[in-house]
Protein backbone atom coordinates (compact mmCIF):
# COMPACT_ATOMS: atom_id res chain seq x y z
CA UNK A 1 0.00 0.00 0.00
CA UNK A 2 1.52 3.12 -1.04
CA UNK A 3 1.04 6.82 0.45
CA UNK A 4 -2.61 8.23 -0.27
CA UNK A 5 -4.02 4.24 -0.20
CA UNK A 6 -7.68 4.88 0.34
CA UNK A 7 -8.41 4.94 3.55
CA UNK A 8 -11.16 2.10 5.23
CA UNK A 9 -14.19 3.44 5.04
CA UNK A 10 -17.07 1.46 7.46
CA UNK A 11 -20.18 2.85 6.36
CA UNK A 12 -18.78 3.13 3.12
CA UNK A 13 -17.46 -0.21 2.37
CA UNK A 14 -21.26 -1.34 4.80
CA UNK A 15 -23.05 0.59 2.00
CA UNK A 16 -22.01 -0.60 -1.02
CA UNK A 17 -22.20 -4.47 -0.03
CA UNK A 18 -25.55 -5.85 -1.12
CA UNK A 19 -26.78 -8.61 0.96
CA UNK A 20 -26.18 -11.13 -2.11
CA UNK A 21 -22.40 -10.69 -2.09
CA UNK A 22 -21.91 -12.04 1.49
CA UNK A 23 -21.84 -15.76 2.17
CA UNK A 24 -25.30 -15.84 4.20
CA UNK A 25 -25.25 -18.07 7.03
CA UNK A 26 -26.86 -21.80 6.17
CA UNK A 27 -29.44 -22.19 8.35
CA UNK A 28 -32.19 -25.23 8.55
CA UNK A 29 -35.18 -25.37 7.04
CA UNK A 30 -38.15 -26.47 8.73
CA UNK A 31 -42.04 -26.64 8.41
CA UNK A 32 -44.39 -25.05 10.61
CA UNK A 33 -45.71 -28.93 11.62
CA UNK A 34 -42.17 -30.06 12.99
CA UNK A 35 -41.62 -30.08 16.67
CA UNK A 36 -39.54 -28.31 19.16
CA UNK A 37 -37.41 -31.23 18.98
CA UNK A 38 -36.93 -31.42 15.62
CA UNK A 39 -35.82 -27.85 15.33
CA UNK A 40 -33.27 -28.58 18.06
CA UNK A 41 -31.69 -31.31 16.37
CA UNK A 42 -31.56 -29.42 12.98
CA UNK A 43 -30.03 -27.06 14.70
CA UNK A 44 -27.06 -29.32 16.12
CA UNK A 45 -26.38 -30.55 12.74
CA UNK A 46 -25.54 -27.37 10.96
CA UNK A 47 -23.94 -25.64 14.60
CA UNK A 48 -26.57 -22.63 14.50
CA UNK A 49 -28.71 -21.44 16.91
CA UNK A 50 -31.98 -20.87 14.62
CA UNK A 51 -33.98 -22.05 12.15
CA UNK A 52 -36.26 -20.19 10.05
CA UNK A 53 -39.79 -22.13 9.37
CA UNK A 54 -41.51 -21.93 5.97
CA UNK A 55 -44.47 -23.03 4.09
CA UNK A 56 -45.44 -23.15 0.17
CA UNK A 57 -41.94 -21.56 0.01
CA UNK A 58 -42.78 -18.80 1.74
CA UNK A 59 -41.09 -17.92 4.92
CA UNK A 60 -43.95 -17.98 7.98
CA UNK A 61 -41.40 -17.54 11.32
CA UNK A 62 -38.26 -18.04 12.85
CA UNK A 63 -37.12 -20.10 16.05
CA UNK A 64 -33.46 -19.66 17.87
CA UNK A 65 -31.94 -21.52 20.88
CA UNK A 66 -32.64 -18.76 22.97
CA UNK A 67 -36.71 -19.62 22.55
CA UNK A 68 -36.09 -22.95 23.16
CA UNK A 69 -33.54 -22.08 26.22
CA UNK A 70 -36.84 -20.17 27.70
CA UNK A 71 -39.20 -23.06 26.73
CA UNK A 72 -36.98 -25.92 28.20
CA UNK A 73 -37.10 -23.63 31.71
CA UNK A 74 -40.66 -23.35 31.50
CA UNK A 75 -41.45 -27.14 30.82
CA UNK A 76 -42.79 -26.82 27.45
CA UNK A 77 -43.25 -30.21 25.77
CA UNK A 78 -40.80 -30.44 22.88
CA UNK A 79 -42.60 -32.69 20.73
CA UNK A 80 -45.40 -29.68 20.42
CA UNK A 81 -45.25 -28.05 16.92
CA UNK A 82 -42.98 -25.20 15.92
CA UNK A 83 -46.58 -22.97 14.76
CA UNK A 84 -47.33 -22.75 18.48
CA UNK A 85 -44.16 -21.48 19.51
CA UNK A 86 -42.40 -20.23 16.47
CA UNK A 87 -41.82 -15.80 15.90
CA UNK A 88 -44.30 -15.58 13.23
CA UNK A 89 -43.63 -12.67 10.11
CA UNK A 90 -39.89 -12.31 11.62
CA UNK A 91 -38.48 -9.44 10.13
CA UNK A 92 -36.43 -9.35 6.97
CA UNK A 93 -34.37 -7.82 4.41
CA UNK A 94 -33.72 -8.95 0.89
CA UNK A 95 -30.51 -9.91 -1.09
CA UNK A 96 -31.06 -6.49 -2.79
CA UNK A 97 -30.54 -4.78 0.42
CA UNK A 98 -26.93 -3.22 1.62
CA UNK A 99 -24.94 -4.80 4.27
CA UNK A 100 -25.88 -1.39 6.16
CA UNK A 101 -29.75 -2.12 6.25
CA UNK A 102 -28.64 -5.43 8.00
CA UNK A 103 -26.98 -3.17 10.39
CA UNK A 104 -29.08 -0.86 10.91
CA UNK A 105 -32.14 -3.38 11.46
CA UNK A 106 -30.16 -5.70 13.89
CA UNK A 107 -29.75 -2.81 15.72
CA UNK A 108 -32.97 -0.65 16.03
CA UNK A 109 -34.45 -4.35 16.67
CA UNK A 110 -31.85 -5.61 18.92
CA UNK A 111 -31.44 -8.80 16.82
CA UNK A 112 -28.42 -11.51 17.00
CA UNK A 113 -29.52 -12.38 13.01
CA UNK A 114 -32.02 -11.47 10.32
CA UNK A 115 -33.64 -13.93 7.96
CA UNK A 116 -32.73 -12.78 4.27
CA UNK A 117 -36.01 -13.54 1.54
CA UNK A 118 -34.76 -14.05 -2.42
CA UNK A 119 -36.32 -11.61 -4.52
CA UNK A 120 -39.84 -12.76 -3.38
CA UNK A 121 -40.96 -14.39 0.13
CA UNK A 122 -38.34 -17.29 -0.32
CA UNK A 123 -35.57 -17.57 2.44
CA UNK A 124 -32.09 -17.16 0.53
CA UNK A 125 -30.17 -18.12 4.73
CA UNK A 126 -29.56 -15.28 7.05
CA UNK A 127 -27.12 -12.21 8.37
CA UNK A 128 -26.16 -12.69 11.71
CA UNK A 129 -23.53 -10.91 14.26
CA UNK A 130 -20.92 -13.26 13.27
CA UNK A 131 -21.31 -12.59 9.15
CA UNK A 132 -20.88 -8.88 9.82
CA UNK A 133 -18.08 -9.64 11.89
CA UNK A 134 -16.05 -11.73 9.65
CA UNK A 135 -17.23 -9.32 6.78
CA UNK A 136 -15.11 -6.73 8.47
CA UNK A 137 -12.16 -8.64 9.75
CA UNK A 138 -11.69 -9.47 6.10
CA UNK A 139 -11.71 -6.37 5.28
CA UNK A 140 -8.71 -5.33 7.61
CA UNK A 141 -7.09 -8.29 8.65
CA UNK A 142 -3.68 -6.67 9.10
CA UNK A 143 -4.86 -4.93 12.13
CA UNK A 144 -7.24 -7.97 13.36
CA UNK A 145 -4.75 -10.61 12.88
CA UNK A 146 -1.54 -9.06 13.95
CA UNK A 147 -2.64 -8.36 17.87
CA UNK A 148 -0.89 -9.71 20.87
CA UNK A 149 -2.04 -9.99 23.74
CA UNK A 150 -1.05 -6.64 25.96
CA UNK A 151 -0.28 -9.37 28.82
CA UNK A 152 1.75 -11.67 26.92
CA UNK A 153 3.56 -8.29 25.61
CA UNK A 154 4.31 -7.07 29.05
CA UNK A 155 5.29 -10.61 29.65
CA UNK A 156 8.23 -10.33 27.35
CA UNK A 157 9.22 -7.54 28.14
CA UNK A 158 9.86 -8.80 31.50
CA UNK A 159 11.49 -11.55 30.89
CA UNK A 160 13.78 -9.55 28.59
CA UNK A 161 14.63 -6.92 31.18
CA UNK B 1 2.20 -3.63 4.55
CA UNK B 2 2.86 -4.40 8.57
CA UNK B 3 1.27 -2.98 11.12
CA UNK B 4 2.17 -1.94 14.54
CA UNK B 5 0.82 -3.61 17.70
CA UNK B 6 0.26 -0.27 20.01
CA UNK B 7 -0.37 -1.20 23.67
CA UNK B 8 0.49 1.74 25.42
CA UNK B 9 1.17 5.48 24.58
CA UNK B 10 4.57 6.61 23.15
CA UNK B 11 5.62 3.13 23.22
CA UNK B 12 5.59 0.82 19.40
CA UNK B 13 6.48 -3.09 19.25
CA UNK B 14 8.51 -3.72 16.38
CA UNK B 15 6.34 -6.04 14.27
CA UNK B 16 9.80 -8.13 13.02
CA UNK B 17 10.86 -8.72 16.30
CA UNK B 18 8.26 -7.50 18.78
CA UNK B 19 11.03 -5.05 20.67
CA UNK B 20 9.14 -2.14 22.51
CA UNK B 21 10.45 0.84 20.82
CA UNK B 22 10.19 4.51 21.82
CA UNK B 23 7.50 5.96 19.22
CA UNK B 24 8.66 7.82 16.20
CA UNK B 25 12.07 6.70 15.92
CA UNK B 26 13.10 5.06 12.23
CA UNK B 27 14.46 1.75 12.57
CA UNK B 28 14.27 -0.95 15.75
CA UNK B 29 16.48 -0.36 18.30
CA UNK B 30 16.56 -4.05 18.68
CA UNK B 31 16.96 -5.68 15.46
CA UNK B 32 17.27 -2.36 12.97
CA UNK B 33 14.41 -3.27 10.71
CA UNK B 34 12.75 -0.03 9.31
CA UNK B 35 9.89 1.17 11.08
CA UNK B 36 9.34 4.28 8.96
CA UNK B 37 5.77 4.53 7.54
CA UNK B 38 4.41 2.76 10.32
CA UNK B 39 3.73 5.78 12.80
CA UNK B 40 0.14 6.31 11.43
CA UNK B 41 -0.94 3.09 9.94
CA UNK B 42 -4.12 2.46 8.64
CA UNK B 43 -7.83 4.41 8.48
CA UNK B 44 -9.55 5.89 11.92
CA UNK B 45 -11.00 2.61 12.62
CA UNK B 46 -7.95 0.43 12.55
CA UNK B 47 -6.29 2.82 14.81
CA UNK B 48 -9.29 2.69 17.32
CA UNK B 49 -9.54 -0.67 17.72
CA UNK B 50 -5.37 -1.22 18.35
CA UNK B 51 -5.63 1.59 20.38
CA UNK B 52 -8.67 1.19 22.29
CA UNK B 53 -8.81 -1.06 25.25
CA UNK B 54 -11.80 -3.79 25.94
CA UNK B 55 -12.36 -1.21 28.45
CA UNK B 56 -13.82 1.11 26.33
CA UNK B 57 -16.32 -1.41 25.32
CA UNK B 58 -18.18 -1.34 28.40
CA UNK B 59 -17.88 -5.37 29.45
CA UNK B 60 -21.41 -6.70 31.48
CA UNK B 61 -20.89 -7.57 35.31
CA UNK B 62 -20.91 -11.98 35.19
CA UNK B 63 -23.03 -13.51 36.17
CA UNK B 64 -21.76 -16.32 38.00
CA UNK B 65 -22.79 -19.93 39.52
CA UNK B 66 -20.82 -22.26 41.77
CA UNK B 67 -20.29 -25.16 39.88
CA UNK B 68 -22.23 -27.81 42.00
CA UNK B 69 -25.37 -26.05 40.98
CA UNK B 70 -27.96 -28.35 38.88
CA UNK B 71 -27.94 -27.45 35.55
CA UNK B 72 -31.78 -26.98 35.95
CA UNK B 73 -30.61 -23.34 37.89
CA UNK B 74 -28.12 -23.05 35.27
CA UNK B 75 -30.68 -22.63 32.67
CA UNK B 76 -33.13 -20.73 34.88
CA UNK B 77 -29.99 -18.25 35.82
CA UNK B 78 -29.55 -17.88 31.91
CA UNK B 79 -33.74 -17.01 31.71
CA UNK B 80 -33.97 -15.07 34.50
CA UNK B 81 -31.35 -12.87 33.63
CA UNK B 82 -32.11 -12.63 29.87
CA UNK B 83 -28.36 -13.94 29.26
CA UNK B 84 -26.42 -16.07 27.18
CA UNK B 85 -23.79 -16.77 28.93
CA UNK B 86 -22.58 -17.69 32.76
CA UNK B 87 -19.52 -18.16 34.62
CA UNK B 88 -18.88 -20.94 37.07
CA UNK B 89 -16.93 -20.65 40.38
CA UNK B 90 -15.40 -23.48 41.94
CA UNK B 91 -13.54 -22.31 45.34
CA UNK B 92 -13.66 -18.95 44.75
CA UNK B 93 -11.70 -19.68 41.31
CA UNK B 94 -13.50 -19.32 37.54
CA UNK B 95 -13.43 -22.43 36.38
CA UNK B 96 -16.01 -22.52 32.88
CA UNK B 97 -18.54 -20.80 31.15
CA UNK B 98 -22.10 -22.13 30.94
CA UNK B 99 -23.50 -20.83 27.80
CA UNK B 100 -27.52 -20.79 25.22
CA UNK B 101 -24.97 -23.50 22.97
CA UNK B 102 -24.05 -25.96 25.56
CA UNK B 103 -27.76 -25.87 26.03
CA UNK B 104 -28.76 -26.76 22.51
CA UNK B 105 -25.58 -29.09 22.58
CA UNK B 106 -25.30 -30.76 25.37
CA UNK B 107 -28.86 -30.77 27.20
CA UNK B 108 -31.49 -30.84 24.85
CA UNK B 109 -30.43 -33.95 23.96
CA UNK B 110 -30.54 -35.58 27.26
CA UNK B 111 -32.62 -34.05 29.51
CA UNK B 112 -31.17 -36.40 32.27
CA UNK B 113 -28.50 -33.42 32.33
CA UNK B 114 -31.21 -31.13 34.51
CA UNK B 115 -30.32 -32.73 37.79
CA UNK B 116 -26.50 -33.05 37.01
CA UNK B 117 -24.25 -30.21 38.38
CA UNK B 118 -23.35 -27.28 35.75
CA UNK B 119 -19.75 -28.21 36.13
CA UNK B 120 -20.19 -31.60 33.64
CA UNK B 121 -21.96 -29.77 31.29
CA UNK B 122 -19.54 -26.09 31.01
CA UNK B 123 -16.50 -25.60 29.08
CA UNK B 124 -13.64 -25.64 30.73
CA UNK B 125 -11.11 -23.10 31.17
CA UNK B 126 -12.86 -20.49 28.73
CA UNK B 127 -10.35 -18.11 26.06
CA UNK B 128 -10.51 -14.79 28.04
CA UNK B 129 -9.35 -11.13 27.11
CA UNK B 130 -7.64 -8.64 29.51
CA UNK B 131 -9.52 -5.67 30.19
CA UNK B 132 -6.36 -3.90 28.63
CA UNK B 133 -6.00 -5.81 25.30
CA UNK B 134 -7.05 -3.68 22.42
CA UNK B 135 -10.36 -4.10 20.64
CA UNK B 136 -8.75 -5.61 17.64
CA UNK B 137 -7.17 -8.38 19.68
CA UNK B 138 -10.62 -9.30 21.21
CA UNK B 139 -11.83 -9.65 17.30
CA UNK B 140 -9.38 -12.04 16.91
CA UNK B 141 -9.40 -14.02 19.28
CA UNK B 142 -13.07 -14.02 18.55
CA UNK B 143 -13.01 -14.83 15.54
CA UNK B 144 -10.37 -17.07 15.22
CA UNK B 145 -12.05 -19.18 18.30
CA UNK B 146 -15.89 -18.98 16.97
CA UNK B 147 -16.86 -17.16 20.05
CA UNK B 148 -20.05 -15.15 20.66
CA UNK B 149 -18.57 -14.46 24.25
CA UNK B 150 -15.94 -13.59 25.86
CA UNK B 151 -14.68 -13.01 29.92
CA UNK B 152 -12.61 -10.14 30.64
CA UNK B 153 -10.27 -10.34 33.38
CA UNK B 154 -9.14 -7.38 35.79
CA UNK B 155 -5.85 -6.96 37.02
CA UNK B 156 -5.83 -9.97 39.06
CA UNK B 157 -6.66 -12.04 36.17
CA UNK B 158 -10.07 -12.79 37.28
CA UNK B 159 -12.75 -12.25 34.81
CA UNK B 160 -14.68 -8.79 36.18
CA UNK B 161 -16.78 -8.74 32.95
CA UNK B 162 -18.38 -9.99 29.80
CA UNK B 163 -18.11 -8.80 26.11
CA UNK B 164 -20.05 -10.33 23.14
CA UNK B 165 -20.04 -10.31 19.39
CA UNK B 166 -22.91 -7.86 19.98
CA UNK B 167 -21.24 -5.55 21.76
CA UNK B 168 -17.84 -5.23 18.89
CA UNK B 169 -20.21 -4.70 16.34
CA UNK B 170 -22.15 -2.09 18.14
CA UNK B 171 -19.39 -0.14 19.03
CA UNK B 172 -17.87 -0.78 15.31
CA UNK B 173 -21.37 0.20 13.44
CA UNK B 174 -22.02 3.18 15.76
CA UNK B 175 -19.01 4.69 15.74
CA UNK B 176 -17.36 4.13 12.43
CA UNK B 177 -20.63 3.74 10.38
CA UNK B 178 -23.46 6.02 11.59
CA UNK B 179 -26.00 3.59 11.61
CA UNK B 180 -28.18 5.51 13.95
CA UNK B 181 -28.04 8.59 11.40
CA UNK B 182 -30.63 8.22 9.18
CA UNK B 183 -29.14 10.22 6.29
Amino acid sequence: MADGSVEFDLRRLLSETHVSELTLTVVPHLSPDQSLEDAAAAMREVSHGSALISADNRLVGIITERDLLGLLAAGTDFCSSLREWMTADPQTISTNDTLLDAVRLMDQGGYRRVPVLNGGQEPAGLVDVKTVMNFVVDHVPNTVYNQASHELLTAKRAEGA
Amino acid sequence: MQFLIRNEAFTMNCPHCGHDNIEGIDACEECGQSLTGMHEAGSPLERSITEHAVQVLAPKRPVTVSAAVSVQDAVNELVRHRIGCLLVEDEGTITGIFTERDVLNRVLPDRAALEKPVSEYMTASPEMVSRTDSIAYAMHAMSVGGYRHLPVSGSDGEPTGIISARDLLRFLSVRFADIRDQS
